[in-house]
């Protein structure tokens, strides 16, 4: 497949990963938080931030387990305003 | 303290048709760490905002500057892209990010597996390398549609010791003169050119499906997961 025949609709549902959410998560916990490690309350799944799927262009930035699929956090950032949901989550270990 | 800054763009540079760099003047910027990125923000007459994060596509301690590659349809990369010119205003937020990040002498070698703009942090990580004369090794595959979508294309084959490039094209159209790879990066694109798994750190970065077809890739020639870190653009 040469092209990218995928539509608008389709490609907005493609995730990134936690490295997107570094500076919203750096303005909520103060330091970085990409290397933190979380555990996931559905699954157990340990895994860092990084490796988390985020969807950011829901209402909110949704990161969610990479083995499950358990929403484990969700970010809102409105004018400066940080938000932050947590969900599925048993633990977070960071430095 | 992380916080938004204003910025201003002092330099734009034309890298292809439809991706360009811009430098960009940060008072109280101090300096960043390969592979780290920023948050960009516009703000419309109206107040409506838009944020999307771009990677420093320069080498730590050089000026800031980040390389937007055009997508059609979008709210900011047109803008940054086609329309900013020295003087215009942004905020940035950052640098962030401490997990794709690359320090010399930290690892015994590099690989790096870029795809479209994923080529960006990449190419800060080689830039460090090359204005250090740091000596470790470094593997780069770069995946790009046609040639003239390829970034940094006289640069990266200006390859110093140590330095392994290659560039696949993945498009229909392939140039008779082109005498790089083609084809997507799979498990035998990558045993071409990679060296066997032992030892060293591994960046993958690009488009979401890239990402995950190159680590696939990876994982088949024995790749261990740990040693592998992923950023997805989207
Ligand atoms: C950590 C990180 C670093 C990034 N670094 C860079 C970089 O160095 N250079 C760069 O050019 N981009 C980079 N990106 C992507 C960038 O943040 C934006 O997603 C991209 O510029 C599109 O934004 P837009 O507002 O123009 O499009 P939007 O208005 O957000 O989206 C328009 C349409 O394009 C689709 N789309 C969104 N993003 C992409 C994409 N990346 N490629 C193709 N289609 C897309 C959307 O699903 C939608 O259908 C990075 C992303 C992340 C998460
Ligand atoms: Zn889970």
């Amino acid at each position: 497949m040469a092209q990218d025949t995928s539509t608008p609709a389709e490609r907005s549902t493609a995730h990134v990963d936690g490295n997107a959410l570094a500076g919203a998560l750096a303005l909520a916990f103060g330091t970085d938080m990409t290397t933190a490690t979380v555990q996931c309350g559905d699954c157990d799944d340990r895994h860092r931030v990084a490796a988390t799927h985020v969807y950011l262009r829901c209402p909110g930035m949704v990161m969610r387990c990479p083995a499950c699929g358990a929403t484990e956090i969700v970010l809102t950032e409105i004018r400066g305003r940080i938000g932050l949901h947590v969900r599925r989550v048993t633990a977070i270990s960071f430095a | 303290m992380l916080r938004w800054r204003q910025a201003t763009v002092t330099q734009r540079i034309a890298e292809t048709d439809s991706a360009t760099t811009l430098v960009l003047d940060v008072p109280g910027w101090t300096t960043h760490r390969a592979g780290q990125h920023v948050d960009l923000r516009l703000t419309a007459p109206d107040g409506y905002q838009a944020t999307r994060s771009y990677s420093v596509a320069s080498a730590p301690a050089r000026p800031l500057a980040i390389t937007v590659q055009r997508v059609d349809d979008g709210e900011v990369s047109p803008f940054l892209a086609d329309v900013a010119r020295p003087g215009t205003a942004v905020e940035v937020r950052g640098p962030v990010g401490g997990w794709f990040v690359w320090e010399p002498n930290t690892t015994d070698r590099v690989v790096l597996l870029a795809g479209g703009s994923g080529i960006v942090p990449l190419a800060s990580m080689l830039r460090h390398r090359r204005r250090l004369g740091d000596p470790t090794p470094f593997h780069l595959v770069y995946s790009a549609r046609t040639p003239d979508r390829i970034l940094y294309r006289d640069e990266l084959a200006a390859t110093t010791e140590g330095e392994h490039v290659v560039i696949t094209l993945t498009g229909d159209d392939i140039p008779p003169d082109w005498d790089g790879e083609t084809g997507r990066v799979d498990a035998q694109t990558l045993r071409r050119h990679l060296p066997a798994p032992s030892g060293g750190l591994t960046y993958v970065c690009g488009p979401t499906a890239f990402v995950e077809a190159a680590a696939a890739s990876l994982a088949v020639l024995g790749y261990g997961p740990t040693t592998i870190r992923t950023e997805r653009f989207g």
